[in-house]
């Protein structure tokens, strides 16, 4: 446990609307400098638990602290602690992107002069200082997720959260905007959420998953996907009977067990005698003797795994 | 330390929304229909103006004129005095120009005013400008900005007319105090219709729902007070627009309850409009 007191701290926060229990009890803690990946299915709550740590929605019971602050409606986090990037909100169509980013600047307590140059460094930093002069609507999706991502780091707010950075867009645009994200989590505390498991375990430090309103499993990206004593292997061929016990006689090796529906061959071993790292080389050392082609090799679970496990259903 | 509401945000918004409005196909519509309708306006008066040689040349005192008066007056919730005196003491045209303001002033307020925060809510966009500053800061910058914007308007339409008009039939110094007073009376009624709107944008979170629902109060308490006699004529209060031409006089029991009706009308407007858009959940 860290002496300093963590930047965000929810005490069972619960929301309801109407007949749905949007939020059921949630505990999290983040310290600075981490970047926790929010996950959960459609309607786990995610998008609802971020506009309440934002003072956008007020909680019916339960505490929401803010850098040490109480958050509610009438009491939003304090200026210039956080930078959202909200799912679903548009900028306004007709006002230049720069103009909006200089007026949001400005609300934030900057002099005009200081908010111009800001938003243009912000403009930069996401790789559009072409755009400018551009009206939102002449921007393409990937284009206008990476304005409101400058958005969001205007300021330099002390925690940044990200609601689905990468929604809807194609993979070249998402490719662009990770490189962007990539850049930005330096030195940052970042929240982010996203139906990419892979781009949250690329991204993340920790993984908090959401299911029905409440966080079920909370852990460091390792702790959750590498805690498994497994090694996943995809081959390139289906694997034959005695390629599999030729396996299973390796000193290291406690089952092999060829999974058809993910279409990954897993080897479990002993993590008390043997290391992740080290029974990793040994099992490839013996495919390459035994020329068994794979194209892929992974110690512990994918993190998709480990949501469908805690979810039991998929994302 | 959570924020609170500030002036300096206030004017931020505030200066931000006339930009905004500037910008905007809305704004630039409502622009036009205060170039057409002012436009319209001076080319009637000029007509008017050149159709009569030598002046007004009306005696004001006669049987005729006060006959006059007394029809109008009625119409205008003035005395036949208070409205003899108008015309006595100041530019005929003048006086022209600014019941023309005052008549297109609500509609055009109206216009100008009904998405002052109703596209926000509805986009989200509010959720850009919330972790910036506050949700009254913002409310109330919305307003004024959306009144500086009319107080341009207005100024710039006032301006084309009295040029239109030829500048020298203002009356010199006397006549161009008339015409800043008038400006000031046109831009205190607007200061109500605006706040109706600021609370209308805030409860419909609809720009064209909010114009729509403040045209249908005003149509349906007309009807109201119209159809029901007297006895019911306290529902005209229920719009910014009761008693507006009372600003054409110069008598103080006239001027006084009117600036005390406007003011109170947008307070408690601006106050409920605020209650609903602090309750939202954005």
């Amino acid at each position: 446990m860290s002496a300093v007191p963590p930047i965000v701290e929810l005490r069972g926060v619960t929301k309801r609307f109407g007949s749905l229990q949007a939020l059921a009890g949630v505990d999290l803690e983040l310290h600075a400098g981490r970047i926790l990946g929010l996950v959960g299915p459609n309607g786990a709550g995610k998008t609802t638990l971020f506009s309440v740590l934002c003072g956008f929605l007020r909680a019916d019971s339960g505490t929401v602290r803010v850098a040490g602050n109480l958050v509610d409606t009438a009491h939003p986090p304090a200026r210039g602690v956080v930078g959202l990037l909200p799912q679903d909100a548009a900028f306004r169509a007709h006002m230049p992107v720069g103009r909006q980013l200089t007026h949001y600047a400005e609300l934030a307590g900057m002099d005009r002069a200081a908010a111009e140059a800001d938003a243009r460094a912000a403009l930069e930093r996401v790789g559009l200082a072409g755009s400018w002069k551009s009206r939102p609507r002449s921007l393409s999706h990937g284009m206008g997720k990476r304005v409101a991502i400058a958005q969001a780091i205007l300021g330099d707010p002390r925690l940044v959260i990200l609601d689905e950075p990468t929604a809807g867009l194609d993979p070249h645009a998402a490719r662009e905007l990770k490189a962007v994200l990539r850049v930005l989590r330096e030195g940052r505390t970042i929240i982010v959420s996203s139906h990419n498991l892979s781009e949250i375990e690329d991204l993340c430090h920790e993984v908090a998953i959401l299911h029905r309103g409440a966080i079920v499993r909370h852990d460091s990206v390792v702790g959750l996907v590498g805690s498994a004593a497994e090694i996943g292997l995809r081959l390139a061929l289906p694997p034959t009977d005695a390629q599999i016990r030729a396996i299973e006689g390796l000193a290291l090796v406690v089952q092999v067990r060829w999974d058809p529906s993910a279409e990954r061959l897993r080897v479990h071993f002993d993590p008390t005698k043997q290391r992740a790292d080290v029974a990793c080389r040994d099992l490839v050392a013996h495919l390459v003797a035994q020329q068994i082609p794979f194209v892929e090799i992974q110690i512990g679970k994918s993190l998709e795994e480990r949501f469908i496990e805690e979810t039991g259903a998929p994302s | 330390m959570h924020h609170s509401m500030s002036f300096r945000a206030i004017r931020v918004v505030a200066a931000y929304e006339v930009e905004r409005l500037a910008r905007s196909p809305h704004g630039g519509a409502v622009l036009l229909l205060f170039v057409s309708l002012y436009g319209w306006a001076a080319y009637s008066l000029r007509r008017i103006v050149d159709s009569v040689p030598g002046g007004s040349g009306v005696d004001l005192d006669s049987d005729f004129a006060k006959a006059v008066a007394s029809f109008v007056g009625g119409a205008v919730e003035l005395s036949p005095d208070a409205l003899t005196d108008t015309f006595r003491d100041h530019p005929p045209l003048l006086v022209a120009v600014f019941a023309l303001s005052l008549m297109l002033t609500p509609l055009l307020a109206i216009l100008l005013s009904s998405d002052q925060t109703a596209t926000d809510i509805r986009t989200r966009h509010l959720r850009f400008l919330l972790l910036r500053t506050d949700r009254l800061s913002l409310y109330l910058g919305r307003a004024v900005g959306t009144l500086g914007a009319f107080a341009i308007a207005q100024a710039l339409a006032t301006a084309a007319v009295v040029l239109a008009l030829s500048p020298s039939r203002v009356g010199g110094a006397d006549g161009a105090l008339y015409l800043l007073r008038g400006y000031a009376n046109v831009l205190l009624l607007a200061v109500p219709c605006i706040a109706l709107m600021a609370a209308l944008s805030a409860l419909t979170a609809h720009a064209a729902r909010a114009l729509m629902l403040a045209m249908a109060i005003w149509v349906v308490l007309a009807i109201a007070v119209a159809s029901t006699g007297t006895d019911f004529e306290f529902l005209r209060f229920g719009f910014p627009t009761a008693g507006k031409y009372r600003a054409l006089s110069d008598h103080l029991g006239d001027l006084a309850p009117l600036l005390g009706f406007q003011l109170a009308y947008a307070a408690l407007a601006l106050g409920l409009g605020f209650v609903a858009f602090r309750r939202r959940d954005l």
